[in-house]
């Protein structure tokens, strides 16, 4: 262990560039949203690079990059701040989303469904041309600067009425479609990430391949990317393929008997 | 009865050892269990020295055959027959020792010597089995089917494995081992095989890439092809012995087929080694088949094994030498196709027939999982998905009131031809258009855009670019279609509209609504039988219990609501915010209780079902069922529901069914209605769409949702279907979720996905493959979107 280091999340400046290929100009939107201050929306099944490419932008356009995971108990409170006792004094503590609008920083909240909808309303006032934070406790309004950037991830294939996106937040960003990159390219970013070699990488992306053949055939979602760099890293560590690609590719994607038999199937099809 | 020592002796014989261990290295490391880790054949002598002298003779020749594989298996197998025989007949133990042989061939001789150590109840069952049939596979095949090829060929079953480019046919037993698993294994590989097949083209071979050969073929033996015939079944034509000529091409084009198959999947790889191995011992030797089959049995063999049973002499050598010569010349090329492999075939049919003498030509038989290639049902196969992919074609010309180009045929044949890849979703079609047609570049744009709509992918072309096509293309359109119209007029009389639910329809292609079109009437569902509910339940009482399980758990539990303006308990998380608050000066919230609620799940669901006549039989049978287990499953949980039925024809006649309303319990009259459902006319769905969003409209509930259940298309007797259907169910679907409804729409019609999703959306929509699933999903997705 090299020893953990603690950083203030907006001095969070990612130096090495992350591994991310561009499947098609999204890189070239995301400059293009930046430049003209326009929040952005990320839209895509789970797994095939959101969280990556937001590291890779915040790298390449030299940001910090202020992640929130949302989840059903986030306030706003949790992500504007508040205030705090600290032996009989009162502090304010400023929350992300503030501190990412001082800084200058991306913010991206990532999963945004997730938090509760009152929750997502406060940043209405950032997405707009206002792009201003009001702080209400203190009666402050923080003016974003130029080079703050607001993101969000949404991924449409969850079917629960319960989480969906207002249209009134929705609206508000402009979106970028991800999907799972092209056969030639997922191969090769299975390969960097797992470090397998690329015959059993091209198997990955074959099985891959046929998997997502079954979406909406009684799969909710086909194996992504990401399930494939996992069967990738297990077998780079010594599990036999065929087995490694159950583990991570076919049991975490159904539990219908048959098409577990099937996808099983298809696994020692390819291995 | 035989003495101990009769016994002993012949174990000695058979085994040539006196005892065996299982594990030398825990002998060692635990020095005093020395004698138990090493079991004596002894031990296998009083229960042997029981039986008949008869069975023993069987025993003994068995495990002579286990001995030569494994002494330790044989051994396993000696120490266990004794229990063997109280469970299975004399025959069975020869059924018993080839499962474990068979084992020990796919997995090595350990599995296989446990397998010896006793009798099992799975064993039992392989036994008492005989072959693996289709029907207790089928889904499982179709599902890997659709894997592989991308939803394009289904399985189904037939006496012999072949594909007409549609379906894969697939044999309706598979015998060809004790175990079941081996014999899935040969399916799977067929089915693979299959799909190699179309996918490297095997069966589409382009005459016009040959036609050279052609000719020649055409002079040499007066033969002609015809348009009759697609390219497959033209060139086999073409030689005087057809089936000499088929043999030899599915020989030559296995080889190539394979090969790519191998580096595509080296799972199936690995199974068709096994398979072939086990072949080997089957295959005849060429020398004492005929002339002609004995050379194409040689071929094949050399092609596959590298080498053939026996010796090969005289001309017939000389042929298949020569004929294996080619092929590998063939498979040297970089990418060789399957016209290549036409000119080869033809090559040797001519060595064939000019140095060997004319026989009769019995037929030669391939190794069974490269199945059977027949022409004349690759010729139906193909006719039928041109045709079907012209009356498409031809649709949307129509549609767009383009005239037809005389060639449409030609023009199809050719994207055929060309497309790289023959099973790429809707490739030919698709690909027709970005080659070309001769009509003007904006009105293909267009046509494309009706093609990416028809294919369900959407999102490609620049919206932009649409614009503007649209504007040039939709004027005519408009005329054409508003020309339309007033063909189906049906006039609303007086007695129509009394007591009349009136709703206004959409027309897309005016762009506006049609005031009060459709009269839309509630009836109350007649009663069925009042044994329905209870048949069913008994019917799927294990699926029920698991159901309800399953709801019990979306039960809201109570639920700690945090910042409240009142409540039972004080939060202090808020009380220390508002205390720091307060102590900087800021107002502090007053919202400082947590107060424990269940009221969280406060939904109300209506469901709208298609009785349409189309759902006549099982469909709506099943339906039925469905609902039943729903209304079971609801009963659990507090969510309100209603149920409603539609159907109609035309517009002066929308009946609107009720089945339950939001406010009847379930109880006896609701379960007879149930049961009275039934199937009637047609599928207007806009007009109930739009009374279900009213009823909801009217209803108290957080969450509204409004689950349809469909086996087609909106269609309905008069003018309302295609676009104007699908376009009026859109807008009434846009109208309700406008009022916070979420719609969602369950349909078994597989066909369903180019225009479901126009009307419900991306994620609004599911697609069941078989209406038998309905009782088990139908609950299951709602829990999935309530959750």
């Amino acid at each position: 262990m090299d020893g953990s280091k603690t950083l203030r999340v907006e001095e969070y400046v990612i130096t090495e560039e992350p591994y991310y290929e561009p499947v098609g100009n999204e890189v070239e939107v995301f400059e293009a949203a930046y430049r003209n201050k326009l929040p952005v929306m990320l839209k895509g099944p789970t797994g095939c690079g959101k969280t990556r490419f937001m590291q890779y932008m915040a790298w390449k356009l030299k940001r910090p990059l202020i992640t929130v995971s949302c989840h059903d108990d986030l306030t706003s409170s949790d992500l504007v701040g508040r205030y705090l006792v600290k032996g009989g004094e009162t502090v304010w503590v400023d929350g992300p989303l503030t501190r990412a609008v001082k800084a200058g920083a991306i913010c991206y909240l990532d999963e945004i469904v997730e938090a509760r909808k009152d929750t997502t309303v406060v940043i209405h006032p950032l997405t707009d041309d206002r792009r201003i934070l009001p702080i209400e406790k203190r009666g402050e309004i923080i003016k974003a600067p130029d080079e703050f950037m607001l993101a969000i991830s949404y991924n449409p294939g969850y079917q629960s009425v319960l989480k969906d996106l207002k249209h009134s937040t929705r609206q508000r960003f402009i979106s970028i479609d991800f999907t799972y990159p092209p056969k030639e390219l997922e191969k090769k970013i299975v390969m960097q990430e797992s470090g397998v070699d690329g015959d059993t990488a091209e198997a990955l992306v074959t099985l891959g391949e046929k998997i997502r053949n079954l979406k909406d055939k009684g799969l909710e979602e086909g194996a992504s990317t990401r399930l494939l760099i996992y069967a990738g890293m297990l077998i780079n560590s010594g599990i036999e393929p065929a087995k490694a690609a159950e583990i991570a590719m076919a049991n975490p994607v159904t539990d219908d008997a048959d098409m577990l038999r099937a996808i099983r199937e298809l696994i020692t099809t390819v291995f | 009865m035989p003495t101990f020592e009769e016994v002993r002796s012949q174990l000695l014989r058979i085994l040539g050892q006196t005892s065996f261990g299982e594990d030398v290295m825990d002998v060692r490391f635990t020095g005093f269990h020395y004698a138990r880790g090493l079991r004596s054949i002894d031990e296998a002598v009083p229960g042997l020295a029981e039986l008949q002298n008869s069975v023993l003779e069987v025993i003994y020749a068995l495990g002579e055959k286990l001995a030569k594989r494994d002494k330790e298996m044989a051994f396993n197998f000696f120490m266990t027959a004794p229990d063997a025989v109280t469970h299975f007949s004399v025959e069975d133990l020869e059924k018993w020792v080839e499962l474990g042989l068979e084992l020990a061939d796919a997995y090595g001789v350990v599995p296989a010597r446990n397998f010896f150590k006793g009798i099992t109840r799975e064993t039992i069952e392989k036994i008492h089995s005989h072959g693996l049939e289709f029907q207790d596979v089928a889904r499982v095949l179709e599902i890997y089917m659709n894997a592989l090829s991308g939803d394009k060929l289904g399985v189904q079953e037939a006496h012999e494995s072949y594909t007409d480019t549609r379906t894969v046919f697939l044999p309706s037993k598979v015998e060809e081992f004790e175990s079941d698993e081996l014999n899935f294994r040969v399916y799977k590989v067929m089915a693979a095989y299959r799909y190699a097949q179309l996918r490297y083209r095997s069966l589409e071979p382009r005459l016009g890439r040959m036609e050279e050969l052609i000719n020649e073929l055409q002079q040499r033996y007066g033969r002609s092809v015809s348009s009759e015939r697609e390219g497959l079944e033209n060139f086999i034509h073409l030689f005087p012995e057809e089936q000499l000529a088929l043999d030899i091409f599915s020989v030559v084009e296995g080889a190539r087929i394979e090969r790519n198959l191998r580096r595509e999947f080296r799972g199936i790889a690995r199974d068709m080694d096994m398979l072939l191995e086990r072949e080997w011992e089957r295959r005849p030797e060429p020398e004492r088949l005929g002339e002609r089959e004995g050379v194409i049995e040689g071929l094949m063999q050399l092609l596959t094994y590298g080498r053939t049973k026996g010796e090969l002499t005289g001309e017939r050598a000389e042929v298949v030498r020569r004929a294996h010569e080619l092929v590998q010349e063939m498979l040297q090329k970089e990418r060789p196709t399957v016209e290549d492999s036409c000119r080869v075939t033809a090559e040797i049919y001519r060595l064939v027939e000019e140095r060997l003498p004319a026989s009769p030509y019995p037929g030669f038989r391939n190794v069974p999982f490269r199945g059977v290639i027949k022409p004349e049902q690759v010729t139906a196969g193909l006719k039928k998905t041109k045709k079907e992919m012209a009356q498409k074609l031809e649709s949307i010309l129509e549609e767009l009131d383009i005239e037809k180009p005389p060639d449409i045929d030609s023009m199809i044949q050719h994207a055929f031809n060309e497309v790289p890849d023959p099973l790429a979703y809707g490739a030919p079609l698709d690909f027709l258009f970005r080659l070309g047609l001769d009509i003007p570049d904006e009105v293909q744009e267009e046509i494309l855009r009706e093609i990416e709509k028809l294919l369900g992918e959407l999102g490609e072309i620049d919206a932009s670019m649409l614009m503007k096509v649209l504007d040039s293309a939709g004027r005519k359109i408009r005329a054409n279609i508003q020309a339309r119209v007033t063909e189906f007029q049906v006039e609303l009389t007086e007695e129509d509209m009394r007591d009349a639910y009136m709703y206004d329809e959409w027309d897309y292609k005016v762009g506006n609504y049609r005031a009060a079109w459709c009269a839309l009437k509630e009836r109350v569902m007649p009663k069925g039988s009042d044994r329905f509910v209870e048949k069913t339940l008994e019917k799927h009482s294990g699926l029920v219990s698991l159901i309800r399980r399953q709801f019990e758990m979306l039960r809201p539990d109570y639920r700690r609501l945090f910042k409240q303006m009142y409540g039972e308990e004080i939060d202090l998380d808020a009380f220390v915010e508002a205390f720091a608050d307060m102590k900087a000066g800021a107002t502090p919230s007053e919202k400082l209780y947590i107060k424990i609620d269940k009221k969280d799940r406060d939904i109300a669901v209506a469901f709208l079902v298609d009785l349409s006549g189309s759902t006549t039989g099982w469909v709506i049978e099943t339906e039925k069922e469905a609902l039943v287990l729903m209304c079971e499953a609801l009963e659990v949980l507090d969510d309100k529901y209603a149920i409603f039925g539609f159907s109609g024809k035309t517009r002066k006649q929308c009946d609107f069914y009720i089945i339950k309303r939001f406010d009847e319990p379930y109880d006896d009259t609701v379960k007879q209605r149930i049961a009275g459902m039934d199937a009637f006319d047609y599928t207007r769905m806009g007009p109930p769409i739009r009374h279900v969003t009213r009823i909801l409209e009217e209803t108290p509930a957080k969450i509204k949702l409004l689950i349809v259940l469909s086996d087609g298309k909106p269609e309905d007797f008069d003018e309302y279907k295609g676009d104007h259907g699908i376009e009026d169910t859109k807008k009434a679907l846009i109208e309700a979720k406008r009022k916070q409804i979420r719609p969602f729409c369950i349909t078994i019609d597989t066909e369903a996905r180019d225009y479901i999703q126009r009307m419900f959306g991306e994620i609004g929509y599911i697609i069941l493959d078989d209406v038998a699933k309905l009782p088990r999903k139908l609950p299951e997705i709602y829990r999935r979107l309530t959750t």
